[in-house]
């Protein structure tokens, strides 16, 4: 079967602004890891720029940006279910309903 | 009537995608939720058992340079770029009228093409560098000494000893063959003869090796001090790898098994991967020498491309959560 | 001209004779490919049938010698074993769920109805179906080799849970684990074995996905396609975004069993006098992830079936399916809930009670769509021109069994209540009603039904409907007492029901139950002699023995060739089209409708 395939994807520049971007994002994240240590703030900047940087790199050189809506149904209910499924388990492990909440580890005997 | 032969482009059925592109996509989706389970679990385990008291090893405790994470990040958005250009040049191949332009950007896509596999390489070999670092450490799973619950009611004293016994030989090893400064050497002599009286603790020996401030500080917490640490006459022990960092001695890393084996699964997966595309890419430049790379090669191509940058994702999310997090 | 009619011509005019080893053993076709799965499966499908029966001889007469086995045990008496017990019956249900129904349901039906009924040549990549079976060859040898090797095989449950499955071997302790025998090398085994099955899975489904929605035959909208054809693309999505996280799971186990890692196995674990000396896992982090993978895995086990069961009911009702958006869309929802719902099966584990909360109002909210498909069965059959022949006899059974399967899991749903029947026999009851009672009969249905589209011969009729009175009587016999039982107290996977004060009144349910199934499983012979014998002697059929509607009894004559259809068929309508056509009551899908009934709206 003929595959019409003309789309208007991105130009070159428009990937090299991206690649500049991504760059940029990853330099972010080094430099907010060395000033601010490790910390539930820096935590949170880092992955919010990781999200960013792949949201970039989906949208536009994987040019979801054009397809979406070809293929959201395939991806968007998974990626719910799997986000979901992390929170679950998380809840489970790290919100754990402790009975001993200080000891490190169980006690045998 | 409406059924007749023109109208036959009408019906067709199905997603105006190629057969390709569409299972692609649907076998992506399936490896977003194999990470996302491989994310998850580290997730869970990271959070799950350490506590404040003994938590989960920091990049300085399991000789984890951030920086090469950063450097690896960097080559893979790189071979992102390339792998994308050489897409571009060959939908602009196809699209282009002229023979001599279209060579060209067939020229250029190979490039590109070789640039993606250059790095991919470049990357594949800077794991492999960091890898090296951790085998010479033995940070491996099932090899690292963890000595956090030696002398908790219960457990087995077998770990602790098979420590001490580790740890002797390796000063024995530095008292004669030296390479360290002389300060470390006596140091290194002192624990020896303290090991061989049979006066210490797997804690105690751990102590002497890291130091107490070092066992303190931020980037190396440890565990379990020994009690005598509240009491107010207390003055800090200090540690051989203080006084020379280079002393190859190994030390306890609470959770340093767990740590381990959560890198290697994560990284080994995603290192598995990025071969599984570096040996597409190769298959298609070995086709370019044999003239049968072309406009024709532009859905492979990117095909290709929406797989290495799935990799990438995988791996803009692994280096936070692995280096920085 | 027609672009894809001259592609299917093409196809056939460069069609050579392939060789026996390409057109029978490596082949691409997917019809091939389908019978190629039906055969192993049901050549697993006796292996567990036969495992079955050792655990039912062991649970009604736990001191007695086991016939034909006893030399093996003759140092414990002729009687078997705990640890073999316990090897029984992990691997009959390891067997059953990922050698038998999975690969019934979705490779032999997938496959074979797939391209047939959405008219379609071939699947969308021939060369990976062939690989998504053959993946399954070398699973088959490590799941076989793993009965042999020291230590025996797999003996955790099929459900494997940590930290008895996961301990590693110590080192110098040779492949023997210290945790239990069977939970050493054959648990390697028994892991790897399921790496395949799982990965010949993914292909298969993304390669369905791919082939429904994008090769159907003009005219052939979504909502043209029979419920069989839904339910296949349904359960192929499950199969392919629940699959990864079961292959992390298996993965993360067997690195904890060879290479030391301790994902599963947390701080202070002992096992007697011996102890791993490093932890830091979490046991219910196994739980997690395999039960999300398996449970939409036993959706993976049942809406095929129901699909399936849904076009056989209307085809012998000779009625449209009641309600057929209705159907899909409570397909569709009882899929997507089957994501949110697994923690049901970790009620009792001690996970978060909150999260327990979660999952049971999800669970419960499954009976709802359950329960439509149920209502939509019985509105299709009802004023219908009911034609009992053994495909339909099945599909009744099995809309029957499924009620009742579907009801024990209600109960099982409700926290308050499991927590007092988990791991005792009404959840095997429940299992083995949906399972066997629904599953299994779904299968046989779809055999007797697509045998002649796929050897081109009839299965005796006769020897179908002894088939399904006999399996029908007996497999209630066998596992109605189940529930019974369990509500008694009667645990789960204990080998010696004497042992203990509550059990030991189960005895004679159980001796019952097991001569039911020893009856049972010798009536499968009848199904396999007409199997074999219609094989070769069958009848010969004609191309539409049953006058159904659906694309793939347009084609053959009466098997279709490769490339499925001379000419691209051309779908006016959808399959449930019955009523008044002259001498005929049904319409298929490639004919106009006939002027004395005015085209349906659909």
């Amino acid at each position: 079967m003929t595959d019409e395939h003309e789309h208007a994807g991105p130009s070159f520049q428009a990937y090299m602004y991206v690649f500049y971007a991504l760059c940029v994002c990853t330099a972010l994240s080094f430099v907010v890891n060395f000033a601010l240590g490790h910390n539930l703030t820096s935590a949170g900047i880092i992955m919010f720029v990781a999200i960013i940087k792949a949201t970039l790199v989906a949208g536009i050189f994987m040019h979801l940006k054009f397809d979406w809506g070809k293929l959201y149904c395939i991806i968007l209910p998974v990626c719910i279910v799997t986000v979901m499924m992390v929170i679950i388990l998380s809840i489970d492990t790290t919100l754990a309903w402790h009975a001993y909440p200080d000891s490190a580890v169980p006690l045998i005997k | 009537m409406a059924h007749d032969a023109a109208d036959h482009s009408k019906l067709h059925m199905g997603l105006p995608l190629p057969n390709g592109k569409l299972s692609l996509w649907i076998f992506l989706v399936t490896e977003i939720t194999f990470f996302a389970a491989l994310i998850g679990t580290y997730m869970l385990l990271r959070n799950g058992q350490p506590t404040g008291a003994t938590p989960w090893p920091s990049p300085h405790d399991v000789h984890l340079a951030e920086w090469i994470g950063a450097f690896n990040t960097f080559v893979l958005i790189c071979s992102s770029l390339s792998i994308v250009l050489c897409h571009w040049c060959l939908h602009e191949a196809r699209k282009a009228s002229d023979e001599t332009q279209k060579k060209s950007l067939v020229r250029k896509a190979t490039l590109y093409l070789g640039v993606t596999l250059a790095l991919g390489i470049v990357f594949l070999g800077v794991k492999a560098v960091e890898y090296k670092a951790k085998f010479d450490h033995e940070i491996l799973p099932g090899r690292v000494f963890e000595i956090k619950n030696d002398g908790v009611q219960g457990y087995d004293s077998q770990p602790g000893q098979k420590f001490i016994r580790h740890v002797k030989g390796q000063l024995e090893h530095i008292v004669k063959d030296g390479g360290v400064s002389e300060k470390a050497k006596t140091m290194c002599q002192d624990l020896l003869d303290d090991i061989i009286a049979g006066k210490l603790t797997p804690k105690e020996v751990n102590e002497r090796i890291l130091g107490t401030k070092a066992m303190k500080a931020k980037s190396a917490n440890y565990c379990d001090l020994p009690d005598k640490s509240k009491a107010k006459d207390f003055t800090p022990v200090p540690g051989i790898l203080e006084e020379d960092p280079h002393a190859h001695l190994s030390y306890s890393i609470p959770y340093g098994n767990l740590w381990a084996s959560s890198y290697f699964a994560m990284t080994g997966f995603h290192a598995i991967h990025v071969l599984g595309g570096l040996v597409v890419f190769s298959i298609y430049l070995i086709g370019a020498l044999f003239g049968k790379f072309g406009p024709e090669s532009e859905l492979g191509i990117e095909l290709t491309g929406l797989y290495w940058h799935f990799v990438d994702i995988v791996w803009i999310f692994l280096f936070p959560l692995l280096y920085l997090v | 001209m027609d672009p894809h009619a001259s592609h299917g011509t093409e196809h056939a005019h460069a069609h050579h004779e392939l060789s026996f080893i390409r057109k029978y053993i490596f082949s691409e076709d997917h019809k091939i490919i389908g019978i190629q799965f039906l055969f192993t499966s049901i050549i697993f499908l006796g292996l567990g049938g036969i495992l079955a029966l050792l655990v039912r001889i062991q649970l009604a007469w736990p001191h007695a010698e086991i016939p034909f086995l006893s030399e093996q045990f003759r140092d414990n008496g002729g009687r078997m074993p705990e640890s073999f017990y316990n090897m029984l019956f992990t691997m009959h249900a390891s067997v059953m769920i990922f050698f038998v129904i999975i690969p019934f349901l979705t490779g032999a039906f997938g496959n074979f109805t797939i391209p047939l009924m959405i008219g379609a040549p071939d699947m969308a990549f021939p060369k990976l179906n062939m690989m998504s079976y053959w993946v399954l060859w070398p699973a088959f040898v490590l799941i076989s080799l793993s009965f042999f090797v020291d230590g025996g095989a797999a003996a955790s449950g099929w459900t494997a849970y940590p930290t008895l499955s996961a301990v590693a071997m110590p080192a110098g302790g040779g492949l023997n684990s210290p945790a239990a025998p069977g939970s050493g090398l054959g648990q390697i085994l028994w892991l790897s074995s399921l790496l395949c099955v799982g990965v010949g899975s993914m292909m298969g489904s993304v390669n369905y996905i791919t082939t429904i929605i994008n090769m159907r035959a003009p005219g052939m909208t979504l909502y043209r396609m029979p419920m069989t054809i839904w339910a296949m693309f349904i359960t192929a999505i499950l199969q392919a975004f629940a699959l990864p996280v079961l292959t992390v799971a298996l993965i993360l186990q067997l690195l904890d069993k060879t290479i030391g890692t301790t994902f599963f196995l947390p701080d202070g674990l002992a096992f007697g006098n011996w102890s791993p000396e490093v932890g830091g896992g979490q046991p219910l982090l196994w739980q997690h992830l395999f039960w999300f993978y398996s449970h939409p895995a036993v959706y993976i086990m049942i809406l095929p079936a129901m699909g399936m069961v849904s076009d056989i009911v209307s085809t012998f009702s000779r009625r449209p399916l009641f309600g057929y958006r209705a159907m899909i869309y409570s397909i569709a929802g009882i899929a997507g809930l089957g994501f949110i719902v697994w923690g049901h099966h970790m009620f009792q584990s001690g996970m978060d009670p909150r999260l327990g909360t979660g999952f049971m109002i999800a669970t419960m909210m499954i009976a709802l769509p359950s329960a439509v498909k149920v209502f939509n069965w019985m509105g299709t059959i009802f004023r219908g021109n009911l034609q009992f022949t053994t495909p339909m006899l099945f599909a009744l059974g099995f809309v029957s069994l499924f009620i009742i399967g579907g009801l024990s899991g209600i109960f099982m749903a409700a926290t308050p209540v499991d927590i007092y029947i988990h791991d005792t026999y009404f959840i095997v009851a429940h299992i083995h009603y949906v399972l066997f009672t629904s599953s299994l009969f779904g299968i046989f249905a779809a055999i007797y039904y697509w045998f002649p589209k796929m050897f081109g011969r009839m299965m005796n009729d006769n020897l179908g409907k002894v088939h399904f009175t006999l399996t029908f009587i007996f497999g209630n016999c066998t596992f109605f007492p189940m529930h019974m039982v369990g509500v008694m107290g009667l645990r789960r996977r204990i080998p010696d029901v004497t042992a203990g004060v509550l059990e030991n009144n189960t005895l004679a349910l159980n001796q019952f139950m097991s001569i039911s199934a020893l009856i049972l499983g010798t009536v499968q012979l009848i199904f396999l002699f007409n199997f074999l014998y219609s094989l070769f002697f069958g009848p010969k059929a004609t191309r539409n023995p049953w006058n159904a509607n659906t694309l793939e009894w347009t084609t053959g004559d009466p098997v279709p060739g490769h490339g499925n259809f001379d000419t691209v068929p051309i779908v006016h309508h959808g399959p449930y089209v019955y009523g008044e056509f002259g001498a005929k009551d049904s319409c298929l899908q490639t004919e106009k409708g006939d002027g004395t009934m005015a085209a349906p709206a659909h």
